[in-house]
């Protein structure tokens, strides 16, 4: 079943082309790797999807609906930002998100960021990066969502952490959820990937079985996007 | 949700306000301290005089920040990095919009009631404000109104102006954030823009006024204003302001939803 559909989907930014033509289909119970260089639209088409920018042209459709409240109950996104306020203690941003999202389980965010050493009760701005990405991956993965759209997630952790944020990703989630992760960071979440999306200057240039392609072309995602996207 | 919105927006300005409030009520005890001095030690009275200026400087001061924080939350919350939060959140944008509004309100009636407090504290009692007050409450009595009905009627006319200046802003950054790049440029000229507009508009609706009731210029011509003037003319008043507001909340939550652009 399809979650996320994009049609002929344009997005400029004044006179410049960031997406081109987009057409691409997310099927349910699939993680989804959206990789291409810097500057290439994955980010761009991530927050078309999330409602935070408007298409130029084409449409996108969620459960066959345009982006708006109820796509944004079944959609848990992690921006390649922080969007906290820095005012806040973890134990609010906990409240923050029980009191919008009716899928959040506030008793396996608390185990999570237990898991992670991370204190309830210390305030962002005390924060490192890392520490704070860590904090809203825990967040965002809490929610029972159908679609997880993960824009570098792992991009200011410590590689230590890396596989232990993936497994915690693998394992927070259901067999009828999706996820998009969008990174440059391919070999560490290569082994987690069921499809693949290369995107390059707003164009997708492949859109395959991870699978499939390594045995197509007898190589590791990995050394296929650095085959594709040679300098 | 929207009581939702409310709470945390409350929360999130209150920890900016917080500190003002404080330091008016600080300032307010030391005000009072030092009048009790300065009748005393007649060298005080300079210094006393100086905290005096301060004072008043620090209450002007008090309202032009609370302004400040009103527009700060609308453009950090919903424009800037925690806008990525705020615009994925299952709420609807007019929602999110009029708790920033609501909250505006609220934490200018706060801000006020702290000055009360504040000039309570420092200058209690005092006569003068009793006589200003009596006089003020005898002259609109005497042509025939209700005191209290002016009062609330001010107070809703004046909190509506303030509300309109911030909406001003919020629907200039709300167009602003539509470019690409110069965002606070174009916020500006689009603020010069909504401002212009207004005042045309407002030109406009007075001519109306003036069609409607013709003995306008020949009252305000001979001083002979009646009563029923000041009614017809406040309530003009009070009708502009309304459709100011309802103007700007529909413009900025139009532009939120439909072109919105966090890049």
């Amino acid at each position: 079943m399809t979650l996320v559909e994009c049609k002929n989907l344009y997005k400029n930014y004044g006179k410049r082309e960031v997406l081109k033509n987009i057409n691409l289909k997310i099927n349910k119970g699939k993680i989804y790797g959206l990789l291409g260089p810097n500057g290439s639209g994955k980010t761009t088409l991530i927050k078309l999807i999330n409602d935070l920018l408007v298409p130029t042209n084409g449409t996108i459709l969620i459960n066959g609906k345009n982006p708006g409240i109820e796509s944004k109950k079944i959609i848990s996104y992690l921006p390649e930002r922080t969007y906290l306020n820095f005012d806040m203690k973890i134990s609010e941003t906990i409240e923050y998100f029980k009191d919008f999202y009716d899928n959040f389980d506030e008793k396996k965010a608390y185990e999570l960021l237990k898991r992670l050493n991370i204190n309830k009760d210390d305030k962002l701005k005390t924060m490192s990066k890392g520490t704070k990405e860590k904090v809203q991956l825990v967040l965002v993965m809490s929610r029972k969502a159908d679609i997880y759209i993960l824009d570098e997630p792992i991009g200011g952790v410590d590689p230590a952490s890396r596989d232990y944020i993936l497994d915690t990703i693998l394992k927070n989630f259901n067999d009828n959820a999706s996820i998009i992760i969008s990174t440059h960071l391919i070999s560490d979440v290569e082994k987690v990937l069921d499809d693949v999306i290369f995107i390059s200057d707003g164009k997708i240039i492949l859109n395959e079985s991870a699978d499939k392609l390594r045995n197509e072309r007898k190589k590791s995602i990995d050394a296929i996007f650095r085959e594709e996207f040679k300098c | 949700m929207l009581n939702k919105l409310i709470k945390y927006d409350f929360k999130s300005m209150f920890k900016n306000l917080m500190p003002l409030y404080l330091i008016l009520i600080g300032f307010s005890i030391l005000i009072r301290i030092s009048g009790i001095a300065a009748n005393h030690f007649s060298i005080l009275k300079v210094p006393a005089g100086t905290l005096t200026i301060l004072y008043i400087m620090l209450i002007f001061g008090s309202f032009i920040y609370t302004f400040i924080v009103s527009i700060k939350r609308f453009y950090t919350n919903i424009l800037k990095d925690e806008g990525y939060l705020t615009n994925t959140l299952p709420v609807k944008k007019s929602n999110i919009v009029l708790s920033k509004i609501l909250n505006s309100g609220i934490f200018l009636i706060i801000t006020v009631l702290i000055i009360i407090l504040a000039l309570i504290i420092s200058y209690f009692p005092n006569q003068e404000v009793v006589n200003i007050f009596n006089g003020l409450k005898n002259s609109i009595e005497s042509l025939g109104y209700n005191f209290i009905v002016v009062l609330l009627f001010m107070i809703v006319y004046m909190l509506l102006g303030y509300l309109n200046y911030i909406q001003i802003i919020y629907t200039s950054l709300a167009f602003g954030q539509m470019h690409n790049s110069n965002k606070i440029v174009y916020s500006f000229v689009s603020g010069l823009i909504i401002y212009t507009v207004a005042q045309i508009f407002n030109l406009i609706t007075l001519g109306l006024f003036i069609v409607i009731f013709p003995d306008t210029i020949d009252m305000v011509n001979t001083n002979s204003v009646t009563p029923s003037f000041f009614t017809q003319i406040f309530l003009y008043g009070m009708i502009l302001q309304i459709i100011y507001f309802v103007a700007y909340y529909v413009i900025t939550t139009v532009v939120l939803n439909k072109k919105l652009n966090l890049e």
